[in-house]
Formats: C-alpha cells, sequence, structure tokens
C-alpha cells in the first residue's frame, strides 16, 4: 500500500526513464495497437496505437522530453502535453506494469 | 438400453447418467441429441441421479462432487443437461471455451461475444435464420494452439423474450420436444471454417446497428474476457492464443437497441461482397 502511494504520488523528473515491470511483457500487434502482460499479475492491458508507441520507449534509454520529441512527431495532428504523458506512465507505474528509471 | 445408458461425448470425453426414470430419459436424450454417443464399452464419466422425488433431487457427479436439483425450478432434464455441460467444460482438454454465439458466413465463422444480455443468442439465431449456418448459440470451443472453433450441438435454450420478427424466422419447435428448448440445427455438418471475424455485441441508443471497427488488441481483450476460467485456465496460454486470434479477425463492435437493427447490421457487413 505504502509502495502504491508513493508511486502514484511521484512524478518523473526531465531526466527520467522508465522500463517494463519484471515479468511484463509487450506484445506489439499488427495495426499498431499492442498488448501488455504482467505475468506476474496475470493481468494485460490493450494499448491502442498511441499508448503502444509510449510503451515501446521503456528501455531505460528515453527521457521524458525525448520521448514527447518523438511522440510529436510520430503524432503531428494529435495534441500531447508532457503532463498527460507522465500521468498515463505514473498509471502505469502505479499498476506495476512500468516501473520508473534504467 | 435405454438411450440415457447410451452416454454422450460432450468436448471430446464420455459422459453416462444413470438413476433417470424413463419419463426423464426421453427429454434429456432430447436436449443431447445433438452430440455423439458414446461407445458403450469405452469408459465414460459417471453421473447419477440419486433421487427423483420431492423437492430436492441429488445427482453425483464424477470426481465425488453432489448437486442439489430442485424440480420446481427447471424440469430435471434440463438441470443434468446442465450439469453435465458444466462437467465437460471444467475438464474440456485442449479448448477454450468461450462464451460467445458462432456462425458460418461467406468469410468464415464469426464469432459473436458481449455482456451477458446483450442479446448474444437473439443476434445468432437471427444470424442463422437468416441463411449462415449455425455453430453454436451459446458456447465456442475453440482449439490451443490450432485456433480451430468447434461446433456446439448444445440444443438451443430459448426461454426469454424473443422479437417476434425473430421467432417468425425459426421453425417451430417439435411438439414433442422439452419447453423452452428447440434441438440443434444440422448437429451431424463437418467443422467450421476458420474464425474470420468477431462482432462484440452492446445495447446501443440507436434502433439501427452501429459498427465500429475494434483494434486487435481491443479484440484480443475482448476475446480473453469470453473464455470461460476452469481451474486449469492459464492466462497467459490464453492471451496468446486470443492475440492470434485476434490477428486472423476482423473485429467489430455492434450497437443496437433492437436484435433486428443488430442482426441487419450484422448480417449487412458479414455478407457484404
Amino acid at each position: 500500500m505504502h509502495e502504491d502511494i508513493l508511486d502514484r504520488d511521484s512524478r518523473p523528473g526531465p531526466a527520467s526513464t522508465f522500463t517494463l515491470a519484471s515479468g511484463v511483457r509487450l506484445e506489439p500487434l499488427g495495426d499498431g495497437s499492442a498488448v501488455l502482460y504482467s505475468k506476474e499479475l496475470d493481468q494485460s492491458l490493450s494499448l491502442n496505437h498511441t499508448a503502444a508507441l509510449l510503451c515501446s520507449f521503456a528501455d531505460g534509454q528515453h527521457t521524458l522530453p525525448a520521448m514527447l520529441q518523438e511522440m510529436r512527431q510520430t503524432f503531428p495532428e494529435t495534441p500531447i502535453e508532457e503532463s498527460d504523458l507522465a500521468g498515463f506512465l505514473g498509471d502505469l507505474v502505479a499498476r506495476h506494469f512500468l516501473q520508473w528509471g534504467p | 438400453m435405454g438411450p440415457v445408458d447410451r452416454g454422450w461425448i460432450l468436448l471430446g470425453r464420455g459422459f453416462r447418467c444413470h438413476g433417470v426414470p424413463a419419463d426423464l430419459q426421453t427429454d434429456l436424450a432430447a436436449l443431447l441429441q445433438g452430440f455423439p454417443a458414446a461407445d458403450p464399452a469405452a469408459e465414460a464419466l459417471e453421473l447419477r441421479l440419486e433421487t427423483a422425488e420431492g423437492p430436492e433431487a441429488l445427482l453425483a457427479g464424477p470426481g465425488g462432487g453432489i448437486w442439489k436439483l430442485r424440480p420446481e425450478e427447471a424440469p430435471l432434464s434440463s438441470q443434468i443437461e446442465y450439469r453435465l455441460v458444466s462437467e465437460a467444460i471444467s475438464r474440456a482438454a485442449g479448448r477454450w471455451i468461450l462464451h460467445a454465439g458462432a456462425v458460418e458466413g461467406p468469410r468464415g465463422t464469426c464469432l459473436v461475444v458481449g455482456e451477458s444480455g446483450a442479446g448474444k443468442t437473439s443476434l445468432t439465431l437471427w444470424l442463422w435464420s437468416g441463411g449462415l449456418r449455425l455453430v453454436t448459440d451459446d458456447l465456442c470451443p475453440i482449439g490451443h494452439g490450432t485456433l480451430a472453433a468447434e461446433r456446439f450441438p448444445r440444443a438451443l435454450h430459448m426461454d426469454c423474450e424473443y422479437s417476434p420478427r425473430l421467432l417468425e424466422r425459426i421453425p417451430p419447435r417439435p411438439p414433442s420436444y422439452p419447453a423452452d428448448y428447440y434441438p440443434f440445427p444440422d448437429a451431424s455438418g463437418g467443422a467450421p471454417p476458420p474464425v474470420s471475424d468477431l462482432l462484440v455485441l452492446e445495447r446501443g441508443p440507436r434502433p439501427a446497428g452501429e459498427i465500429v471497427p475494434l483494434s486487435q488488441a481491443e479484440a484480443a481483450h475482448l476475446l480473453l474476457g469470453a473464455v470461460i476460467k476452469s481451474p486449469a485456465f492459464d492466462y497467459g496460454q490464453a492471451l496468446m492464443d486470443m492475440i492470434r486470434l485476434s490477428a486472423q479477425c476482423r473485429a467489430h463492435r455492434l450497437r443496437a437497441a433492437t436484435p433486428e437493427g443488430a442482426g441487419a447490421a450484422a448480417l449487412a457487413l458479414l455478407t457484404a461482397g
């Protein structure tokens, strides 16, 4: 419970990176959507093409500003705010699909 | 040898039911007539009706389970059939059992999934009455790995309110057949074609059916949600198979306020050149 609260409240800084949590697989699908599957939780999430691309940056290398730049280049018609992106990632961290850090 | 002693094969496993009074045997055999007969000499899982009189009957199942059946709630034959099917599902090997209707369309097998009460049975029967061959109205086995759909020739349970227009299109129930049921049509047909379509049925605000494409990820999750979770359920294996199944499907969400609207939209989608 304490960790959950910390995860939800924590917000990444400009240099933050993230990776898939232990036992989590990202399954990219043919139409650009993807499935995030946690073997440990026996849970999965369906991701639209925007979320799928975002999770593909879970390599411990991409910082938030770098991701934001790539997302805006890939989806120029879609307004993407850094706070929305950080909130989405924070939610996946709280649900134990992602973890902050390399 | 009575029809009940003969036994049936459900989902690849033989079942026999003993102790069923003669007056119930005919109805039980009618409900299970779509399933292949079990070889009398072959091994089968045994069920036994211990008592059939009074307000409560006891059905002893394989593995020591005992179920209380209440004749005042539903005919004993339908309660026994329900238990047989439930046992078969819980012991099904090599198959995912999806809570789904299915018909054969020109492109292949179309699965119909949706929340309970969404109208899966109505839509499936509408498609059948519109000329598409029935695979199942309720439960669809899908092979592990092969992703092949199987016909599940369970008697059609029609105890709800159905659209008069739908009922007009379905042949009348044979007079001797158990009430609220209809024999599965054409159970002897061969294997259905590969799954090509998925319809996710929802109640919508407008009478006419509205069809919206789904992403593969959404389709995979909705298929996964339709899989009945048996004791040996393996989430990861099921997810991977449903992802593969979604890759071979056109997937759509279908919203309609009426069975006629859903049926017309689905039939148009599935039969469009």
